[in-house]
């Protein structure tokens, strides 16, 4: 029996503390899946980013050849702060190299042309729903960068409070006995109306 | 029945009826999050497989609108008896694709406008693929009412979590022996939200 209670004093807490630390992740789920849910009703997708051009100067540390279109990005995304989701091109014509970097508040893109010794920075800012649902999307550990992978633990983290929540949940409901019709009908409610809709899409 | 006992009991029934839902999303999430381990283990191994190939005369020029698209879209499901919502999508290289769906699986057609071939392709998809799917479904742009419905009911998931939250706060605000600790966990939360965010 004591160990019983024991058990049942540390679900209920780690069921309420766990919550309190994750507020701020399951508001914004929310919060951006509502207006993802919406977007028909918000004027559709959001406009494609505009650029503007923060920076243009000659190149002084141009890389030696034969430096791969890696390396050269690599450093351009360090010398200009290019956020950690990277994706690189090269223009075949005039050989420039561009590397965008994506961070859920916008987009930050550096060109170097080899020809000119040029490079130049470009910044693009999301509104607020292309913020959200830039959160929302962020998951996985695909992407090398410390900041990208923190965060795709934090939504795993997430993933695994809300399995937690529902199975002490479950054992919070089922220790009040005087709950257990009502809880029995509203959990049955709720299997067969995502039932009935699993069948129906 | 006081406030208090109220909120209680809003907290426990609707997270009771909302438990499919919240299972769901955490276990897609984590197919998701860890899709690389899921085809190591070979949990996402769905195959297409053709239906048919035949000559077909769709009407269909290369600059094509949306409505266009669209209305051919709803052509072909309807010409070939099948119950989904469907997805129109560009003409890319002279082919105009199709999508039509369920949680199940999917039926895929490709148009070639140059040779006005049509081909069909069907996948039936694993229990893995029918998490995400799920889990990506929603809005209100569907031809059909039940799609709309789920949008209605997604809806419906996400103010269960923001009344959870309300009423989790609720109860937590009115159990004194744990306001300190929970200030403190909450304040943690919101500080490593916030970092977690900035290092993006």
């Amino acid at each position: 029996m004591a160990t019983t209670s024991r058990l049942e004093f540390w679900l209920r807490r780690t069921h309420m503390y766990a919550a309190l630390f994750l507020i701020p992740w399951v508001l914004m789920y929310a919060i951006s899946t509502l207006v993802m849910n919406h977007r028909v009703h918000l004027g559709g997708a959001e406009p494609a980013p505009v650029f503007e051009t923060v920076l243009q100067q000659r190149y002084e540390g141009a890389p030696a050849e034969p430096a791969t279109r890696e390396q050269v990005a690599a450093r351009l995304a360090d010398e200009h702060g290019v956020p950690g989701r990277r994706r690189t091109s090269r223009d075949p014509e005039s050989g420039a190299i561009t590397v965008t970097g994506e961070s859920p508040f916008g987009l930050r893109r550096v060109t170097f042309e080899p020809d000119g010794g040029r490079v130049t920075v470009e910044v693009a800012g999301y509104g607020g729903r292309k913020f959200l649902s830039q959160l929302h999307y962020r998951i996985g550990y695909d992407w090398n960068s410390p900041g990208e992978r923190a965060w795709g633990f934090s939504v795993d983290l997430f993933a695994v409070a809300m399995l937690f929540w529902i199975v002490s949940g479950f054992w919070m409901w089922w220790t009040i006995r005087r709950t257990r019709r009502a809880g029995l009908l509203s959990l049955g409610l709720g299997i067969v109306l995502f039932s009935l809709f699993l069948v129906a899409l | 029945m006081t406030l208090a006992h109220l909120n209680r009991r809003l907290h426990l029934y609707l997270g009771l009826v909302l438990v499919p839902w919240f299972a769901m999303y955490a276990l897609s999430a984590l197919a998701m999050s860890h899709r690389g381990l899921i085809e190591r283990l070979g949990w996402a191994e769905d195959e297409w497989t053709p239906r048919f190939e035949k000559p077909y005369d769709a009407g269909l020029a290369d600059d094509a609108d949306h409505a266009t698209r669209w209305a051919l879209a709803r052509r072909l499901v309807e010409e070939h008896g099948l119950e989904c919502a469907f997805r129109a999508g560009r003409i890319t290289n002279g082919q105009f694709e199709m999508l039509c769906f369920t949680i199940f699986g999917a039926t895929r057609f490709r148009y070639d406008l140059s040779e006005r071939r049509l081909t069909a392709e069907d996948i039936r998809f694993g229990p893995v693929r029918v998490l995400t799917r799920m889990h990506g479904r929603g809005g209100f742009h569907h031809e059909r009412l039940r799609d709309d419905l789920w949008g209605a009911m997604v809806d419906l998931v996400n103010l269960g979590l923001l009344i959870w939250v309300a009423s989790g706060l609720y109860m937590w605000w009115n159990a004194p022996g744990q306001r300190r600790w929970g200030t403190v966990v909450l304040i943690a939360g919101i500080s490593c939200f916030i970092a977690f965010m900035l290092g993006l």
